[in-house]
């Protein structure tokens, strides 16, 4: 056999495309050849390489968005204040103009974001003191941030949240929302350093207990839940929900109730601050989860509890219900998923006769299904989005995996601009049992339809599944 | 060694090894989704035979071996044209395998020279290997025949090859 048949042999064999008298020919060549073994391995290097780097490219693509909403929010906060220079001139000029302004820092940042690799974050070693249970709109300093936090690690050092709310889960089971912009660093599974920012702590659980940690002193949750507002050159503010919590300042140590405020200035002295009482039921809340609206709203997604079969990995070309993502291909009815990732199954099931079971199966980013539900204009409006997973105890990694339930605001052109999403299923919790996750938000202004996805969080690793049923999507009217 | 120790350590040198694994098993079963599946079962395998690995011993060398008896079970569920080969044949190729050593620039040469790919070769390659699209696939998707799709993956790729072997060559040399 030449080479050049030997060659296209080859390359059929990769591309699934040989079968009958050829693929027996390859066989021999392949058994009586070293020189065709030879061939073999150099072609499959290449195409081994060519896989990693395709499957490697969702992780850039995922890498390049935040790095560009991370760079569009920064241009957007500037566009804001000098919205007629920066409408007339280019990036460069507006840099400049920043400069010449006084907004060295923004425009410079602008430019090392567009022209330097960003700087790498690195995470702390397991087990981490927190891990992210929910984000919505959330614009992190660096994007290697949001990516560490969603694939369930935690970056060493300080946090830069630039805009919107993130709930951080500690291993305490205290729960702290914070509202950017935000600097914050989870020092242990009880405490989060805040330098700047607003914050939200909630002790769910009996027993339970969470620190924040200020220049000026430290709060602690005596089981209940608190709001506070750390800002630069301001003083502290706190403001007890319910239940207790403690005050330890340099100044004074005090112990407040339900209802009280205090203002705590420089030198540690707390004053009175209930005047502003309303002001902390405000700070640092996601929307509120309209339970009635949610059981009696209509269900917007089609097929809800994934009773379809799979529709074989052929890309959906129905132009009536488009994939939303490129990567979503395989089609299980209304629904778009992850080729391979993805598979109907028969148990566990929370209800009706099929689930789904996403796999990690050799890539540690996210496996997903999604619909996208056309809206019309909802801007403004509340859209709850709820799902129940599960890990499965047939799995060895059952336990190690969280689910992600995502709602993305996609505008008129079909470009998702705004998202919100709950982390959920605790990381060894019991297997085949059901858990829902809640998110809620308000449809930004330009909603015209919604991605709705629901993902595996492997952790970081590489191996595992969950199983996915009852997906529920409602707007508000 | 303790049931639970011996399993983190295989799932620790797993999780280390799985780049190489995939490369490998990609080699030898043309159709990505066996491959997760193979990767997955092999490492579910792995997990389950952690008390037979001796860390006296080569883990990739277990490991491929293990791979190997994975890909034969999951070789069967596979349409023909994206079967394994025979078993003597997977044999003699795991044999004379010396192993995927990707190098500190590989990726980023390959990167730079799919980039150096005319836009229709470029758009194939990105079809075929970002999208996991099969040729007949792609064929459909740009409204050529399946024939033209294989002969300009072929060549894009032999291209790509030589570019990455020149560039690689250029920083050794």
């Amino acid at each position: 056999m030449n080479e050049t048949h030997l060659d296209d042999l080859i390359d059929r064999f990769f591309d699934c495309d040989l079968s009958g008298e050829d693929r027996s020919a390859l066989e021999d060549a392949l058994r009586s050849s070293p020189q065709a073994r030879g061939l073999f391995w150099r072609k499959a290097e290449t195409h081994a390489a060519l896989r990693k780097w395709g499957r490697e490219h969702w992780g850039r693509v995922a890498a390049a968005q935040a790095t560009e909403s991370d760079a569009l929010a920064t241009s957007r906060r500037i566009g804001r204040r000098w919205a007629a220079a920066s409408a007339l001139v280019g990036v460069a000029l507006l840099v400049a103009v920043m400069g010449l302004l006084g907004m060295r820092r923004f425009g410079t940042d602008l430019a090392r974001r567009k022209h330097e690799p960003l700087p790498v974050a690195r995470a702390v070693e397991p087990p981490f003191p927190a891990v992210l249970n929910a984000s919505v709109e959330a614009v992190w300093g660096d994007p290697n941030v949001e990516l560490m936090l969603r694939r369930g690690s935690l970056p060493a050092g300080p946090m830069e949240l630039q805009s919107g709310r993130v709930e951080l889960l500690f291993h305490s089971g205290g729960i702290a929302l914070i509202e950017g912009p935000a600097t914050f660093e989870a020092i242990a599974g009880d405490a989060l350093y805040v330098t700047q920012g607003s914050v939200r702590c909630r002790c769910p659980q009996p027993g339970s207990e969470l620190r924040v940690v200020t220049a000026k002193g430290t709060v602690t949750d005596l089981g209940t839940e608190f709001a506070m507002s750390i800002q630069p050159d301001m003083p502290l503010r706190v403001g007890v929900i319910e239940g207790r919590v403690r005050l330890d300042f340099a100044a004074s140590t005090q112990v407040m109730a339900a209802g009280e405020a205090v203002s705590v200035d420089g030198a540690g002295n707390a004053t009175d601050d209930i005047g502003f009482f309303q002001d902390f039921e405000r700070l640092a809340s996601l929307a509120p989860f309209d339970e009635t609206a949610f059981a009696t709203g209509a269900d917007l997604l089609a097929d809800p509890s994934f009773e379809s079969s799979p529709a074989g990995d052929a890309p959906g070309d129905s132009p009536a219900a488009p994939p939303p993502f490129a990567k979503a291909l395989l089609r299980l009815g209304p629904w778009s998923c992850s080729p391979g990732h993805v598979e109907s199954i028969d148990r566990p099931v929370a209800s009706g006769a099929r689930a789904v079971r996403i796999s990690a199966r050799g890539t540690p980013f996210w496996p997903l299904v999604v619909q996208r539900c056309v809206t019309g204009d909802i801007s403004g409006k509340t859209v709850l989005a709820a799902v129940k997973a599960s890990c499965i105890a047939a799995d060895p990694l059952s336990g190690q995996q969280r689910a992600i339930v995502k709602v993305a605001f996609v505008d008129d052109k079909g470009v998702e601009f705004g998202q919100a999403e709950r982390h959920f299923l605790k990381v060894g919790g019991p297997s085949d049992r059901f858990v829902e996750g809640r998110i809620s938000a308000i449809a930004p202004s330009g909603t015209h339809a919604v991605n709705y996805t629901v993902l595996l969080n492997a952790c970081g690793l590489s191996t595992g599944s969950i199983a996915v049923d009852d997906a529920r999507l409602v707007v508000v009217e | 060694m303790p049931a639970e120790s011996s399993q983190q350590l295989v799932q620790k040198l797993f999780i280390e090894h799985v780049d190489e694994l995939k490369g490998f098993v990609a080699s030898l079963v043309p159709d990505p989704e066996l491959v997760d599946d193979a990767v997955q079962e092999t490492f579910v395998a792995v997990t389950a035979r952690a008390a037979h690995y001796d860390p006296h011993q080569s883990f990739k060398t277990w490991l491929f071996v293990v791979a190997r008896d994975k890909l034969r079970e999951v070789g069967g569920r596979a349409a023909a044209e994206a079967r394994p080969f025979a078993d003597d044949v997977l044999e003699v190729l795991v044999a004379s395998h010396k192993g995927f050593a990707m190098k500190p620039d590989q990726m980023r040469f390959l990167d730079e020279c799919i980039a150096m790919l005319a836009p229709q070769a470029r758009r194939i390659v990105e079809l075929r290997y970002q999208n996991s699209m099969k040729p007949r696939h792609v064929a459909k998707a740009l409204g050529w025949t399946a024939g033209s799709v294989r002969v300009a993956l072929s060549r894009a790729r032999a291209a790509i090859r030589v570019c990455v072997e020149q560039k690689m060559a250029t920083v050794e040399g």
